[in-house]
């Protein structure tokens, strides 16, 4: 299977990610910002893994990763990404370029480093993760929509750019998922029960059922897929408008 | 992920093209798998190369009767019913002034109505085994073809409805998806009209140096994504492109 690097790797769908691809019979690169807990996932992998300290938006912490490697990568998944909630009228510019800078700039600046380790090694696949923010905007979001909907345009741009040396780009956009950075938002009960009752499937994702994707993105059988963007999503970006209120005489059985 | 081993599967259209090769690959992979035609000596040709596991249904997805004893055979063969590949299409090209109205219908019943009308009929035993549809769509509603109106239409219609009724079935725990193949060599592309199948293979390969990937695709390929999509307990409403990177960019050099 060979070696799989996952950024962001020392929390949520991240860590999932990085323990499925080593499941799945990857060696396996975690990177991260945050060194005691990238160090932690890795332990808990065991020998197949092994952690480093990345900052995917600096080029020279990339460029360094990269060397560390001791094979070209079989698999990379952009995972690391960052959000600053606001409306954009007051939205600092600090929280707008962080935002920018670690979504866009760093899956930029990984895969760039990425497919020159790839090409000599006749290719391999970089797995981006997006967001239905990428398809489809949401209040508050600030950057993130932004990032995420360049990070699915960017995939097509280096699919395009790499696939005459054999290297596969491809995305997925995970729905509302119980991990990571919206663990925080789903602690509300409230919302939680609000935000299911959307999602066409009646409930929230998983990062297990992001990582599969992730998998079989990177996998020889997905060897004609490049460029694209899957949504992981229960349904929830083809109907965001199939709960609004509307009277009951209408149509009994929910229909439009 | 579901495991497919020891589900349920019926393919459309499963003596030829795509639709024959996403049985083969269904049945290695440990489905029972019931495929249905309107050549019944090739989808008895298919059930036979693949064995027991495969079960060979003459029918036609435009006529009722048909279409009831297509279901009732798959939840019979397989022990209930998994998952719905509408893989049966057919193909009409042709000029705008020139357009038949008739085969235009006619078109469009094969491609739409009969895929549609069966996933209804499927829809009881899908809900029982919170199950998925699969429909296929094609690299012809994101690229133009000239002369290739009628088929990206129908094509159209079935992306667009993927969603829709994603959203409608959710509730009940079935999922409905969309592949979307791109160019990929089968028989549906002489039926077109592309020329003997010699003539029809090389106008097809003629577009290699069009795709990311430099090359044409197979039902191979293309039958790997039904069977992750089989399998993908939370994707639904999704379209799944499978074409090597041929729709991507506007310029290739």
């Amino acid at each position: 299977m060979g070696l799989a690097v996952v950024t962001g790797a020392g929390s949520g769908i991240g860590a999932v990610i990085a323990r499925h691809a080593a499941k799945a019979g990857y060696r396996v690169a975690l990177w991260d910002v945050d060194e005691p807990a990238v160090r932690e996932v890795a332990a808990g992998i065991g020998e197949s893994a092994v952690a480093r300290k990345v900052d995917v938006t600096s080029e020279a912490s990339v460029v360094a990763a990269f060397e560390a490697l001791d094979e070209a990568p079989a698999l990379v998944v952009n995972n690391a990404g960052l959000v600053r909630f606001g409306p954009l009228r007051t939205l600092s510019l600090d929280d707008w370029e962080a935002v920018l800078k670690v979504n866009l700039t760093g899956t930029f600046l990984v895969s760039r480093h990425a497919a020159a380790m790839m090409e000599p090694a006749r290719g391999g696949a970089i797995v981006n993760i997006a967001s239905i923010n990428g398809i489809a905007a949401a209040p508050n979001a600030g950057a993130y929509t932004a990032t995420k909907a360049a990070v699915i345009r960017l995939t097509e741009q280096m699919a395009l750019e790499w696939g005459s040396a054999g290297i596969r780009v491809n995305t997925v956009a995970p729905g509302l998922i119980l991990a990571g950075m919206s663990d925080a938002i789903y602690a509300d009960e409230q919302v939680r029960e609000q935000r299911q009752a959307q999602v066409p499937l009646g409930r929230l994702g998983t990062a297990e059922q992001v990582a599969d994707c992730v998998l079989f993105l990177g996998s020889a059988g997905a060897a004609y897929i490049t460029g694209q963007v899957l949504a992981v999503d229960g349904g929830l970006t083809k109907s965001a408008l199939q709960n609004l209120a509307r009277p009951k005489t209408v149509d009994s059985v929910g229909l439009w | 992920m579901k495991d497919i081993v020891g589900t349920s599967i019926l393919v459309t259209g499963g003596g030829s093209g795509i639709g024959a090769g996403v049985a083969r690959t269904l049945v290695e992979r440990g489905a029972r798998v019931t495929i249905s035609g309107r050549r019944e000596h090739k989808i008895r040709e298919v059930a036979g190369e693949l064995g027991p596991a495969c079960l060979a249904v003459p029918g036609d997805v435009t006529l009722a009767a048909d279409r009831e004893r297509l279901v009732e055979a798959a939840v019979e063969h397989g022990g209930g019913l998994d998952t719905l590949v509408n893989a049966a299409g057919n193909m009409y090209r042709g000029a705008l002034a020139e357009l038949d109205e008739q085969r235009m219908l006619d078109l469009y019943h094969a491609n739409v109505v009969g895929p549609v009308r069966l996933s209804g009929l499927a829809l009881p035993a899908l809900a029982r085994s919170k199950g998925s549809i699969i429909f296929f769509g094609s690299v012809h509603t994101q690229r133009a073809f000239p002369g290739a109106s009628p088929y990206a239409a129908t094509k159209g219609a079935l992306e667009s409805l993927t969603g829709v009724l994603a959203s409608e079935l959710g509730a009940q725990g079935v999922r409905v998806n969309c592949v979307r193949p791109g160019a990929v060599y089968t028989e549906i592309n002489e039926r077109a009209g592309l020329g003997t199948a010699e003539e029809a293979h090389a106008r097809l390969q003629g577009l290699a140096g069009a795709h990311a990937l430099g090359r044409i695709g197979t039902t191979e390929e293309v039958a790997e994504a039904v069977v992750y999509l089989a399998g993908a307990e939370w994707v639904t409403g999704s379209i799944l492109t499978v074409d090597g990177g041929l729709a991507l960019g506007v310029t290739h050099a």
